[in-house]
């Protein structure tokens, strides 16, 4: 795609990155006064600036290009892959985001050995930390940042060298905001994101249905195009394995990922911890449930079906590719600049989130915990700046092999998965112990060790589940869903069996990880 | 094993209000597919359960804090 973009593109794209720096660096005061302000704020967000940057970091730059490219591969109600976990959403503001409030915790990894207690769990909450901060976050961040290399050269039409300039600009952004704004910093420019965002996907879904002609002419040509499996604009999805249906195995996936973030941990728990009380912790993901869920996609849905009347004819591989095309052919100069910065914020807010939420474990659940629990709080501030550069550095470096190492987040995703059902057991069944926990650990690495790394279940499962020739349990795309039941399985009975047959946790524990400090 | 307290909130309240803010997205995600894409009306009823189930909800999110605060206090 050819550059066409005018001086009045650029002004907007550097004044969303000016505003986005500004913003960080009036928090750089209040938000680096100890570990508290710069990893949760201070415990003082209102529910609104939690809840719009739950939807900004989740909100990646290339999130509408997977939904464009579910839309035009197969039609409007695989968009559910994109919107299933908002039952899982709703679940955490209705119960989870309230209690992880309550909880007052700096990091969700700390809930492990506030529930369990002993040496076993506070090596459990260093691990867990160590794992999210030095493995999980920067292998996100260097898939994101590849993502966004892609993205600038197919939006901006840069040859790869630029993009890859372009890449490495808005990342100094991101690593500037983080560092010295702290969560504050980040939530608050994260605030501005999401509108600036909103504001140029609404635009670009308004002129695209201009474009076409209408609403009307959109639908009635939509429903002529014969070849297409989505041409019925069905909404809610069909599950089977006829043509143009969600496979069975995938609508599970989905469910179960669902579920996953029904538990609410990681950057989602660290900005209900930061809210001022837990009324407001529900509403914040409330308002992200709601937003992220149900509004945000639909001028992403609009613009795909746009783009099947105004380019139907794109190569299968290259179906999300038209989000950008759209942009580049629909908006007049002068306004691609402003979507550009639109994708640029998207980008920009799940980044600098990331780089955030690693330092925090490094510092909370890892320096702080085991190498030194008595230095200032100025002293951790000054350490955890240092750790979000360490995060970002690390996943810079990460972006370069980001292929070669998918392996280790899809073991991730499958590993997290598989422990569902014992991280919801931690909050309601008060008979589970440390145990069990450790057990369900192990259980979970071998398992999804075994099953990814060294395929030992291949066949087995090919004949418990009668997959055709070809088709491996370990690596097909459509048994995802089966691969998390089976880690499921495998990891909840193994637990279930250990706690039983051991001691119960001490009431004290207890009572101390469901209300600290009651007497 | 018993609770170590007595719950602010029972496990039939959380599944209750859960299935109410199921239905609250699912009609908004409808309610907006039907008003570009489909009937108006049945858009509009959409967001109608929207508005209602909405309302509910954070009725019972005030609810549940001021319960929360009457058993807890107040939480650091």
């Amino acid at each position: 795609m050819q550059n066409t973009l005018v001086f009045a593109d650029y002004i907007s794209i550097f004044a969303m990155l000016v505003a986005t720096i500004g913003i960080a660096i009036y928090f750089t005061k209040s938000g680096g006064k100890d570990m508290e302000s710069f990893f949760v704020s201070g415990r003082s967000l209102p529910w609104y600036a939690a809840g719009a940057s739950l939807t900004a970091t989740s909100f990646a730059a290339d999130t509408p290009l997977w939904v464009t490219a579910l839309v035009r591969e197969h039609g409007i109600h695989f968009v559910w892959q994109f919107c299933a976990p908002f039952t899982g959403a709703v679940l955490t503001a209705v119960y989870f985001g309230r209690r992880w409030r309550r909880m007052a915790f700096l990091t969700d990894v700390e809930l492990v050995e506030a529930r369990f207690g002993g040496g076993f769990a506070k090596l459990l909450r260093g691990w867990s930390g160590a794992f999210g901060a030095l493995i999980i976050c920067p292998i996100m961040c260097g898939w994101v940042i590849k993502a966004m290399e892609t993205i600038s050269r197919e939006a901006l039409g840069l040859p790869p060298e630029m993009s890859l300039y372009v890449t490495i600009g808005v990342v100094v952004v991101a690593i500037i905001v983080s560092t010295f704004g702290g969560l504050s910093g980040v939530v608050y420019s994260d605030f501005f994101q999401l509108i600036f965002a909103t504001i140029g996907t609404l635009l670009l879904a308004v002129m695209s249905v201009w474009a076409v002609g209408g609403l009307d002419v959109m639908v009635d040509k939509l429903h002529g195009m014969s070849e297409w499996s989505g041409n019925n604009l069905q909404l809610l999805p069909s599950i089977g394995s006829g043509a143009g249906q969600l496979p069975f195995w995938d609508a599970l996936t989905f469910i179960l990922l669902g579920f996953s973030i029904a538990i609410g941990g990681g950057y989602n728990a660290q900005r209900l911890l930061a809210c001022k009380d837990s009324c407001h912790a529900s509403k914040a993901q409330l308002l992200h449930s709601i937003c992220y869920y149900a509004l945000m996609p639909w001028p992403w849905i609009v613009v795909a079906l746009c783009s099947m009347i105004l380019m139907p004819n794109l190569p299968v591989a290259d179906q999300g590719s038209a989000y950008p095309r759209m942009l580049m052919t629909i908006l007049p100069v002068g306004l691609r600049g402003f979507l550009i910065a639109a994708l640029l914020a998207a980008f920009v807010s799940t980044i600098t989130t990331l780089f955030n939420w690693g330092s925090s474990y490094l510092m909370n659940d890892v320096f702080r915990r085991f190498i030194k629990a008595d230095a200032s709080e100025h002293r951790y501030v000054v350490i955890g700046r240092f750790a979000t550069l360490l995060i970002a550095v690390a996943g810079a470096t990460i972006s370069i092999v980001a292929d070669s190492i998918i392996q280790l987040l899809t073991i991730a995703y499958v590993l997290g998965s598989g422990s569902i059902i014992i991280a919801l057991a931690q909050w309601f069944w008060w008979r589970m112990n440390r145990y069990g926990a450790l057990a369900g650990l192990i259980v979970g690495w071998v398992v999804v060790i075994g099953m990814l790394v060294f395929k030992i279940f291949d066949a087995p499962m090919a004949s418990l589940l009668n997959l055709e020739d070809g088709v491996k349990f370990s690596t097909a795309e459509r048994l995802t869903g089966a691969r998390m039941l089976f880690a499921i399985a495998s990891v909840t009975s193994v637990t279930f069996l250990v706690t039983l047959l051991t001691p119960p946790e001490p009431m004290e524990n207890l009572k101390n990880f469901l209300h600290p400090g009651i007497e | 094993m018993n609770e170590p307290y007595e719950p602010v909130e029972t496990f039939g309240r959380t599944l209750f209000s859960w299935c109410i803010g199921m239905v609250m997205v699912l009609s908004l995600i409808c309610g907006i597919g039907e008003m570009i894409l489909g009937s108006a009306v049945i858009g509009l009823g959409g967001l109608v359960i929207f508005a209602l189930t909405l309302w509910w909800t954070l009725r019972r999110f005030q609810e549940d804090y001021e319960q929360e605060i009457k058993v807890y206090g107040r939480h650091p």
